[in-house]
């Protein structure tokens, strides 16, 4: 059986045993997927510690508001401790060569930078409006995600913006926030 | 004969030139969709749902249908010139496909897809056209408990077979169970889990679910690896068969349609897991094995014809028994309950003119299918030289787009934004998003048919296996459970090394 720390941090693969049923890979990754089970667990104990401030209605009922709730916590405790368990035995060879490869590979500031840009997008739509924020957005999404020809991302994401605009407020009465160019549009 | 007098009713207003336009817009949208990475029909039809609402149930639902038979015609595309599923259950067609394009029999793969897909299509059609009233007369049969014992088959079955492990299946439709409860409770009234936010009390739209998981989840995905530009292998010559290439090709459509129709029907997650099966049996009953992965026309010819013939199958649960068994036959029922209208049992009583219009839409779909593929395999083709950084751009800003106009509401886009990091966190792990969409549609109505179940039992739980029809689905739906582990098991038995689970396929955007 290979030692879990023969292989480093970041390496893109795991050690199978011949009888496939342990396997020893990036001890971060599998970290990681011991942290995913603790967290579905969390999951799963945190909706069964609100079940009791959901009201009861009055009288009898065979199936109240809280049994799916029940059944639904206490399923994603089990599941969850079922995967951490699997998780510190390394029994999913497959998953733990994955999740290694993906960590490995996995451009996390990427996808950090992507995220902000969505929230910036999200927070600044109604105030400054959908044309002016699809225009800015649709270039630096691309910028974030590789794309290194600016001036054809500003050309689509306006074409998009306005295009998209007139469509829904015109054709199909769904107002979208003009924002700062409200005299305008 | 009734059938048919309807079927006849239903071309009468398919085509009529406002119906013929939506369904060709419909195809025209699947099959770009299904072309290009990274977009599916569940996305696609969950971004225009909002758009919809002012436009005619039938219209819209031939529209609907088109996307999501014509993204299936669209998908084998990008999979054979680029090996690059366009979506889900294309991802066999890329084991031969791929092959023959790079020997330079691109045309011939293209070929053998289009035209299994449009004989699949058509046969499934035909089968719906007979099938479904018949099945709606026998789903009226049907009680609360043996709903109920329907939708454990469905948990079960897309947790198990789906995906590469039934426990992440299972921490997926657990998620969207969860997501499912919020909101206020049906019988009740009390609020669930909506932490003193007043707009949770209408629950989580399926939009911004479906948006989340499959748009921004898959965005942020792609833009976590970097992508070199990919190769895209010319096509050579007219997209079309030799003599030789239609010989070797029309049983495996034949029997592509066989598989895929019933297991499009039951509820194991759609069309991978018959595009897996068939291409299995392709190879086993093929009398040219040594080409299989190096270019089999059967690889392709039969995987292709069963992700059509599946979406046929795919309507019978869902328009009889209102049992969605894909992703995007969940959002299809969202469509439906957005218009009021509840597929069941009587559907096709009260819903008649309306249903038989779909289902001619879908022969006429399929013709144009057909014609536009074949001819136009180039035009789609220059689809797939989007570059990817703008493709995810684009899909991100239409995302946001779709959700805002659902429910104008800025609050629905940061859950679509968390929703969106969670779908990346179940890519990352390797956690299927499709049974998360099914948990959230599927939980509300399993609680709702258990409470009726257990209202007319008077709490008794064995009326689940009184019943012989429940205790049958229950049965099945076990057998379903352990299924995936007699490989595993035989060897064992037979004192050989330990066989890995039986994996049917990868349930994502279908």
């Amino acid at each position: 059986m290979s030692n879990v720390d023969d292989v480093g941090p970041g390496a893109a693969g795991a050690h199978h045993d011949p009888d496939h049923t342990t396997v020893s890979g990036s001890p971060l990754a599998r970290r990681l997927l011991i942290g995913v089970g603790v967290v579905v667990t969390l999951m799963g104990a945190g909706i069964l510690s609100k079940v009791g401030d959901i009201r009861l209605p009055k009288g009898y009922t065979v199936i109240g508001p809280r049994a799916m709730p029940t059944v639904v916590g206490v399923a994603l405790v089990g599941l969850g401790i079922a995967f951490t368990i699997q998780s510190v035995l390394r029994r999913d060879a497959a998953l733990l060569s994955s999740v290694t490869a993906e960590h490995a590979d996995g451009r996390r500031g990427v996808v950090l930078s992507l995220v902000v840009a969505l929230v910036l997008y999200t927070r600044l739509l109604v105030p400054v409006g959908y044309v002016v924020t699809t225009i800015v957005f649709l270039p630096v999404a691309a910028r974030i995600l590789g794309s290194r020809s600016p001036l054809r991302d500003v050309t689509v994401g306006a074409c998009i913006a306005v295009a998209a605009y007139e469509c829904f407020t015109r054709l199909l009465d769904i107002r979208l926030p003009a924002g700062v160019l409200g005299d305008l549009l | 004969m009734n059938s048919l007098s309807n079927l006849i009713d239903g071309f009468g207003t398919a085509l009529q030139p406002e119906f013929l336009l939506y369904c060709a817009v419909g195809v025209l949208l699947g099959t770009a969709i299904g072309v290009l990475p990274g977009i599916g029909p569940a996305l696609t039809i969950a971004l225009l749902l909002p758009l919809t609402y002012d436009i005619e149930p039938t219209a819209a639902f031939i529209m609907f249908a088109g996307i999501y038979y014509g993204a299936m015609y669209g998908g084998s595309t990008s999979s054979i010139l680029l090996n690059t599923p366009g979506e889900s259950a294309s991802v066999v067609t890329a084991l031969e496909g791929f092959q023959m394009a790079k020997r330079g029999r691109g045309g011939a793969a293209l070929a053998t897809a289009a035209i299994g897909s449009f004989v699949a299509g058509t046969l499934s059609t035909i089968l719906i056209t007979f099938i479904g009233p018949t099945a709606g007369r026998l789903a009226t049969k049907f009680q609360p408990a043996d709903y109920c014992a329907l939708m454990v088959l469905a948990f079960v079955s897309v947790a198990a077979l789906v995906g590469r492990s039934a426990l992440r299946g299972l921490i997926s439709l657990g998620l969207g169970l969860f997501v499912g409860l919020v909101g206020i409770d049906q019988l009740s009234g009390s609020a669930r889990f909506t932490f003193g936010q007043a707009n949770l009390l209408d629950g989580i739209d399926v939009v911004v679910v479906a948006v989340g998981l499959f748009a921004v989840g898959e965005a942020l995905h792609a833009a976590a690896h970097a992508h070199s530009p990919e190769e895209i292998i010319p096509v050579n010559g007219r997209a079309w068969l030799t003599r030789d290439d239609l010989r070797r090709s029309w049983k495996p459509w034949l029997r592509g349609t066989a598989i895929g129709f019933p297991m499009g029907c039951l509820p194991a997650g759609g069309a991978e897991v018959p595009t897996f099966l068939s291409y299995g049996i392709e190879k086993q009953l093929s009398k040219n094995k040594e080409e299989f992965g190096k270019g089999a026309i059967e690889g392709v010819a039969g995987p292709e014809a069963a992700n059509n013939a599946a979406f046929g199958g795919v309507l019978v649960p869902l328009l009889t028994l209102g049992l969605p068994t894909s992703a995007t036959a969940a959002i299809m029922l969202t469509a439906f309950q957005s218009y009021n209208i509840q597929p069941g049992p009587n559907l096709f009583d009260e819903q008649g003119p309306l249903l038989w219009a779909l289902i001619a839409s879908m022969y006429i779909g399929n013709v144009m299918l057909v014609m536009l593929n074949l001819p136009l395999v180039r035009v789609w083709v220059k689809l797939l030289a989007i570059p990817r950084p703008l493709l995810y751009a684009c899909i991100l800003v239409f995302a946001t787009l779709g959700v805002f106009s659902a429910s104008r509401n800025p609050n629905d886009l940061y859950l679509m934004v968390g929703i969106g990091v969670v779908g990346y966190g179940m890519r990352y792990f390797d956690i299927p998003v499709g049974p998360m969409v099914l948990g959230l549609i599927l939980g509300p109505l399993i609680e709702a048919q258990l409470r009726r179940t257990l209202s007319i039992s008077q709490g008794d739980w064995s009326v689940f296996v009184d019943r012989p029809l429940s205790l049958s689905i229950l049965i099945v739906a076990l057998l379903a459970a352990l299924v995936p582990h007699v490989p595993r098991l035989v060897n064992r038995l037979r004192g050989r090394a330990s066989a890995g689970r039986l994996i049917l396929g990868d349930a994502e955007s279908d």
